[in-house]
């Protein structure tokens, strides 16, 4: 690693958005502490899907049951069995990858669109299971998760201790998936997906690479979904529905889906609009995961149109190119950062770089 | 109770059951084909798959709803409404095709999907602003609103006319796309886009007429199901596209003759499943698309993709 000007640089971003998710608690209200914290929990179920999309190149529609499982399996184990909280946390992310390895199992023998609707089709059964078994889930009544079985200080909803307590383990978790996307895996899998024949051909497992790639995206999706439980209390089937999957799909595209942190930018945007949305519209008490509510629908599906036709980039996309643009025109005396690295994280030529061959600059 | 096996088989040894649940997933059927084979024709010719199709099944509904509100005075309202619905979900259709899907053709999937995504929300929304989010419903004509007996049980009439109405729009569809002229041109396009092009077919033009078709196709399931009485709502989309999907598995993506076969398989497998796992019905339509996708999935009556 090259120790210069350039690295130093990039590292600003991250310490400056380090600095203020600390101070957030202490200048926000609970209840945006809250919001924040559901941002970042999405930030990692977007980060980890984009393993699968950004990438692999492949859309699952069944990602919101390994989030929901996460969620289910930490419930069901504190409430059921009595499990010491750790064990319960443990065991979400751990279950997700077990499901993650079954469904994409099967579901790497598709081709396209078959893929997709295939993880959508296991998705909806196991979103009918956690429905229907109410003997065991609870169905529609929601399981909750008992503020007993939660160690004392992150217990309540909204306290700082639970909001760092998520920051830590997230940011713990999206480290992890920065290192395996940055290495000789992560670039295989980028290979595998710009050309998968050829990647075969040099003697890559293809199926094997992306299988490896579900189950790691699995575990961090279950991981998401098992701080969800403890952030909200209480799970519920929704939390399977794929309408949660598209959402999150939704907000890897917005954000960027060539970016590592693409996705959390959309999570952000995505859990921002909705919220003010709401604000406008105070009539609207009842607030659905699955389900998205007048007015924040109009607004997302018009940010969805907006950046589809306009923006392929996605948000991230476009503020990359911002600042590239920028500092290729402060550093113009020939000293112009390497491409792609200019702001420290991975860009993926994937394909929408190839749809525009003018963004290679 | 997971498995009622008792209820399942009582009705299979009674011929009059047999036949009575094989007529209602007929009109089941019927519905699903229509917005199947809508979902099919686009994509088979313009190469995408439209999953904001349930929306137009919803807006169908929603525009008959609103037509026999408006028209409640006019006798006959009920079928203005049926022959309006449909023409005003193509001419939307058409012009979400022209405004909206034509930038995004050589696109990579998803954006493909994320813009009928966002076309799901938006429409939604719409419909829930405009009419509200409770259920609405609308009544049959008083033409149809009898019941014919069949084999000693009430059968609605308007079932069938339901199940007569769709059978003479397949039989339509059919006869275009298989015996005009511009049935020729889309099976062309369907086939080599390109070629078609060279050959001095207005292909944009052609795609936003498919196009039209499709969502017309969609938006008269939406009329026809309003008019049994079904509840309609905002989230009719969601619940509706799903099946539309499991349909177009089954039958094969592309296929017409395959949303017909696939619709016939899935309603009566609903119908019965609902007998013999009551609470599950659904979850088991759902496993009949994973199998279905594992074993063959180009369906029963499509062709593989290639590569």
């Amino acid at each position: 690693m090259v120790i210069g000007p350039e690295t130093w640089r990039s590292w600003l971003p991250l310490l400056a958005g380090a600095g203020l998710m600390a101070a957030a608690p202490f200048v926000l209200s609970d209840f945006k502490v809250i919001l924040l914290s559901e941002v970042v929990i999405f930030a990692l179920f977007a980060v980890s899907y984009n393993l699968l999309l950004g990438y692999c190149g492949l859309v699952s529609f069944g990602h919101a049951a390994l989030f929901g499982l996460g969620g289910y399996t930490l419930a069901l184990l504190l409430a059921k069995t009595g499990a010491p909280f750790l064990a319960a946390l443990v065991a979400a992310p751990v279950l997700g990858a077990a499901a993650a390895l079954v469904m994409g199992f099967l579901a790497l023998r598709l081709a396209q669109i078959y893929f997709a609707l295939f993880t959508l089709a296991v998705g909806q059964i196991a979103w009918s299971v956690a429905n229907k078994w109410v003997s065991f889930t609870n169905g529609d009544d929601s399981l909750a998760v008992a503020a007993t079985s939660i160690p004392d200080p992150i217990s309540s909803p909204g306290s700082v201790s639970l909001y760092f307590f998520i920051v830590a383990i997230v940011a713990a978790a999206l480290l992890v998936l920065y290192l395996v996307v940055n290495s000789a895996f992560g670039y295989t899998l980028q290979a595998i997906r710009e050309n998968p024949t050829r990647a075969e051909f040099v003697g890559v497992p293809v199926r094997h690479y992306r299988l490896l790639a579900f189950v790691i995206s699995g575990f961090f999706a279950g991981l998401a979904g098992g701080l969800f439980a403890v952030h909200n209390h209480f799970v519920h089937p929704e939390m399977l529905f794929w309408l949660l999957g598209a959402q999150v799909l939704l907000m890897s595209l917005l954000g960027g889906v060539h970016l590592f942190w693409g996705p959390a930018l959309g999570a952000g945007l995505v859990v921002y609009l909705r919220d003010s949305v709401q604000g406008v519209f105070p009539e609207l008490t009842e607030k659905h995961l699955g389900q998205i509510l007048t007015l924040e629908g109009l607004t997302l599906g018009a940010a969805a149109l907006v950046v589809a036709i306009f923006f392929p980039l996605g948000v991230g996309g476009m503020l990359q190119r911002a600042a590239r643009l920028a500092t290729m025109r402060l550093g113009s005396r020939g000293n112009a950062p390497s491409e792609g690295q200019a702001s420290g994280s991975p860009v993926l030529h994937g394909p929408v770089a190839a749809e525009e061959p003018r963004d290679r600059s | 109770m997971l498995l009622s096996v008792s209820s399942f088989t009582s009705c299979l040894s009674d011929p009059g059951c047999v036949v009575f649940q094989l007529l209602g997933g007929l009109s089941m059927a019927m519905v699903l084909f229509l917005i199947a084979s809508g979902l099919s024709l686009i994509f088979g010719v313009l190469g995408i798959v439209n999953f904001a199709h349930g929306s137009m099944y919803m807006m169908g509904a929603f525009t008959a709803y609103w037509l026999v509100s408006r028209f409640a005075d006019t006798p006959g309202h009920f079928w203005i409404a049926l022959a309006l619905a449909p023409l005003i979900v193509a001419l939307i259709g058409g012009a979400v095709e022209v405004v909206l899907l034509r930038r995004i053709y050589r696109r990579p999937h998803f954006h493909q999907f994320l813009l009928t995504f966002g076309l799901i929300l938006i429409i939604a929304d719409v419909m829930r602003m405009s009419f509200g989010g409770e259920f609405k419903s609308i009544s049959r004509p008083d033409l149809l609103s009898g019941s014919v007996s069949v084999m000693g049980r009430p059968f609605p009439e308007y079932n069938i006319f339901l199940i007569v109405v769709a059978l003479a729009v397949a039989l339509g569809m059919w006869l275009l796309l298989q015996r005009t002229g511009l049935g020729r041109t889309i099976r062309a396009a369907a086939s080599d886009r390109e070629m078609t092009s060279a050959l001095g077919v207005n292909v944009p033009l052609l795609f936003t007429i498919v196009f039209a078709l499709g969502a017309g196709l969609g938006g008269l399931a939406g009329a026809l199901d309003a008019g049994r009485g079904v509840a309609i709502s905002p989230t009719m989309d969601v619940q509706i596209i799903l099946l539309a999907f499991i349909v177009v598995v089954v039958g094969g993506l592309g296929s017409f003759g395959g949303s017909l076969l696939g619709a016939l398989i899935i309603a009566e497998v609903t119908t019965f499943g609902v007998l013999l796992v009551p609470q599950f019905a659904l979850a088991f339509v759902f496993v009949i698309m994973a199998v279905a996708l594992l074993l063959r999935p180009w369906g029963l009556l499509g062709k593989p993709l290639e590569e």
